[in-house]
């Protein structure tokens, strides 16, 4: 049998890594729907993500509606549309500001917390204990945990597009002293219901890959203690780079397919 | 029976830096074997490349019928449910309690009622010295413990190879005693292959039926435990004797002008280090009384007379000591013996499959390298014929 080479060129490495990446990525959604389904495991890590975010999200999900009211009302104000405040404010938090939320806090908090965990379960061959023992880690450990993360993007996204939304109306109105009903009855003036749709397909595509990547660097640390924290670090950088690029692209094809309701 | 483990031509690396290389050699099925070498000669790397978790860049593993190191993750999974692995710091689950992570196999692969499972798990506790402690996290207990608790989980299948990386690091003498003790029950009860990783020389000494040594990214030899224990090779000498003076340095090269200096340094009264001088072939430990014949043992014996042309002097007068009367007489050495000197371990000429003397007391290098591969097939009655009742012992 021919000895396998590993092609060595500039960025051989990152193309590598990539591909890993990607392998993990679809090993996990095949294993998605192989039985038995570790219940037991996903709820624990439900919870455990939930606890987590949930708090963190709410805190920062108040300041975030509130910065975004205050901007689109002095800007409406100026531009004398001021009925618009709250159509305007809904449709960037349901569709923009709330998954990103979601997703940084899923990858920052929930997702550090995966990769650090695994990671310690590596450097303590617990993971190559796993695997001789007939278990697939990837199954067992990293399909729940993916699950989790996906399961609670989703209900943070909702989370996140209530306290947003609400927040964006108790500054409209107390600060700025908009017009309550002119907020609430200009909500789906320019929002329509694929925004919210793409906000909820935007978390869950989010937590996916926060969960993938966090699984990804915690099964491959640097060696060492010390590798798996440079690993949290890595993973939590990765996902935002990722995130960022995939909602940019994921915005061009929806403005692309669903047309604005305006025009 | 345990199952038969090829091993063929297997060479590793980590990127440039080079672990072994062409390894050859078979675990015979239902033996004990010891693999010793100098730390850091890849004994670990070894073992994980055994069971797949590492890929090897050439060769071969061939585990019943399956090649460890080409096959698809799925025949992988299926092969891995035959091992049993202990590793090095027992691997155990940190969040589980030490019943849940000896039990862990045993729920994955069978469908035991939790009644059997809690029967069976105990019964490795206890075997393992740990019970009272089932309820404990491996955070909460020693070093030793937990590499008992690792090999209760690794046992807990009955598996038909058993991988042992290091079972006396971190345990006190008499637990190592009492662990190599388990291994041979153990081995007695269901005829597991064994491998074990060690440095500890009393447990190399005594427990395995072959050993093999690691040294310089090579095996240097690999067979029937008389042959590396009588063995000349200065590297087993030392290693066995764990002197200073010798090949073996405290970084993975010693040049010659570090050997000189121990040398002198010898020469002007200092000490060498090792507490007495080990040589000979010590008798093997045997089963606990109660606890079957090992068929293992049995089947070791034909095979290493049918082998025994091929060992050097000093193996074939220590196995040929080693034989009990009715083994003589079932080997045809007896006689040959009485009518030779009339003396156990006399001269060469005693040795029915000894001839025109090609064999001398230590093997020329290249013979060395290629002790490994002359290979046991499981053969046919002829050795068996002369054999005048069921063996005993
Ligand atoms: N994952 C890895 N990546 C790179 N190098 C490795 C890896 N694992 C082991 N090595 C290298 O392989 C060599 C052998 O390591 P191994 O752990 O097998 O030694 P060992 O013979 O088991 O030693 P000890 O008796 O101390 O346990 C070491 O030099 C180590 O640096
Ligand atoms: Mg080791």
């Amino acid at each position: 049998m021919a000895t396998k080479s590993e092609a060595r060129f500039p960025g051989a490495g990152a193309l590598r890594q990539t591909g890993s990446l990607f392998a993990l990525g679809l090993d996990v959604a095949v294993l998605l729907f192989k039985r038995p389904f570790q219940l037991r495991e996903f709820v624990q890590q439900c919870w455990f993500i939930a606890s987590v975010t949930i708090l963190p999200t709410a805190l920062v999900t108040i300041p975030f509606g509130a910065v975004i009211a205050l901007q689109l009302g002095s800007l409406t104000r100026q531009l004398g549309a001021q009925s618009f405040t709250g159509a305007a404010s809904v449709l960037a938090i349901v569709q923009q500001a709330s998954p990103l939320v979601t997703a940084l806090l899923v990858a920052g908090a929930g997702g550090s917390a995966i990769c650090a965990d695994i990671g310690a379960r590596t450097i303590r061959e617990e993971i190559d204990a796993m695997e001789v023992l007939g278990v697939s880690a990837v199954q067992r450990l990293v399909v729940p945990r993916v699950l989790a993360s996906m399961l609670i993007a989703i209900l943070l996204n909702g989370l996140v597009s209530v306290v947003g939304v609400a927040g964006g109306y108790t500054f409209n109105v107390l600060l700025q002293h908009g017009t309550p009903g002119a907020y609430l009855a200009s909500f789906n003036a320019l929002a329509q219901m694929p925004d919210l749709y793409i906000g909820e397909f935007k978390a869950l595509l989010f937590g996916f890959i926060a969960g993938v990547v966090a699984a990804y660097r915690g099964l491959h640390p640097p060696p060492g203690p010390k590798g798996v924290g440079d690993a949290v670090n890595q993973s939590v950088v990765v996902t935002f780079l990722l995130l960022f690029l995939v909602n940019g692209v994921l915005t061009l094809v929806y403005l692309q397919i669903v047309p604005t309701k305006l025009s | 029976m345990g199952v038969e483990v090829q091993v063929e031509n297997l060479t590793k690396s980590f990127g440039k830096q080079n672990i072994w290389r062409d390894l050859t050699f078979t675990l015979p099925p239902g033996e004990v074997s010891a693999l010793l070498g100098p730390s850091g000669t890849g004994k670990s790397v070894f073992l994980k490349s055994m069971i797949g978790l590492l890929k090897p860049e050439s060769g071969h593993c061939m585990v019943a019928g399956v090649d460890t190191v080409r096959c698809s993750e799925r025949e992988l999974y299926e092969i891995r449910k035959k091992f049993g692995v202990l590793f090095q710091d027992g691997a155990l689950f940190g969040s589980m309690n030490l019943y849940d992570n000896v039990a862990f196999p045993l729920r994955e692969h069978t469908r035991k009622s939790e009644t059997e499972v809690r029967r069976i798990v105990l019964e490795k506790l206890e075997m393992t010295g740990l019970s009272g402690a089932e309820g404990k996290l491996p955070g909460e207990i020693s070093g030793g413990m937990r590499k008992r608790a690792g090999l209760a989980r690794a046992l807990v299948l009955d598996p038909e190879i058993i991988l042992v990386d290091e079972p006396d690091s971190g345990l006190d003498p008499v637990r190592t005693t009492y662990i190599s003790q388990l291994f041979l029950d153990v081995n007695a009860q269901i005829d597991a292959t064994f491998l074990i990783v060690t440095h500890n020389i009393n447990l190399a000494r005594t427990v395995p039926d072959n050993i093999g040594m690691l040294f310089r990214k090579e095996l240097v030899m690999f067979g029937p435990r008389e042959l590396l224990l009588t063995s000349e090779e200065p590297a087993v000498k030392q290693f066995l004797n764990g002197r200073m003076i010798g090949p073996i340095g405290m970084s993975e090269e010693k040049d010659s002008a570090t050997m000189a200096a121990e040398q002198a340094m010898i020469d002007a009264g200092h000490h060498p280090g090792g507490v007495e001088d080990i040589s000979g072939v010590p008798p093997q430990m045997m089963p606990s009384p109660g606890v079957p014949q090992r068929q293992g043992e049995v089947r070791r014996k034909d095979r290493v007379m049918q082998l025994l042309h091929t060992l050097p002097e000093q193996a074939q007068r220590s196995i040929i000591d080693s034989l009990s009367d009715e083994e003589r007489t079932r080997y045809g050495v007896r006689e040959r013996v009485v009518a030779g000197t009339g003396a156990r371990g006399g001269d060469t000429n005693e040795f029915p499959t000894q001839e025109q003397g090609t064999v001398s007391g230590q093997l020329a290098e290249n013979q060395v390298a290629e002790l490994p591969t002359s290979r046991w097939r499981p053969t046919p009655g002829r050795r068996r014929k002369p054999r005048p009742g069921p063996p005993q012992q």
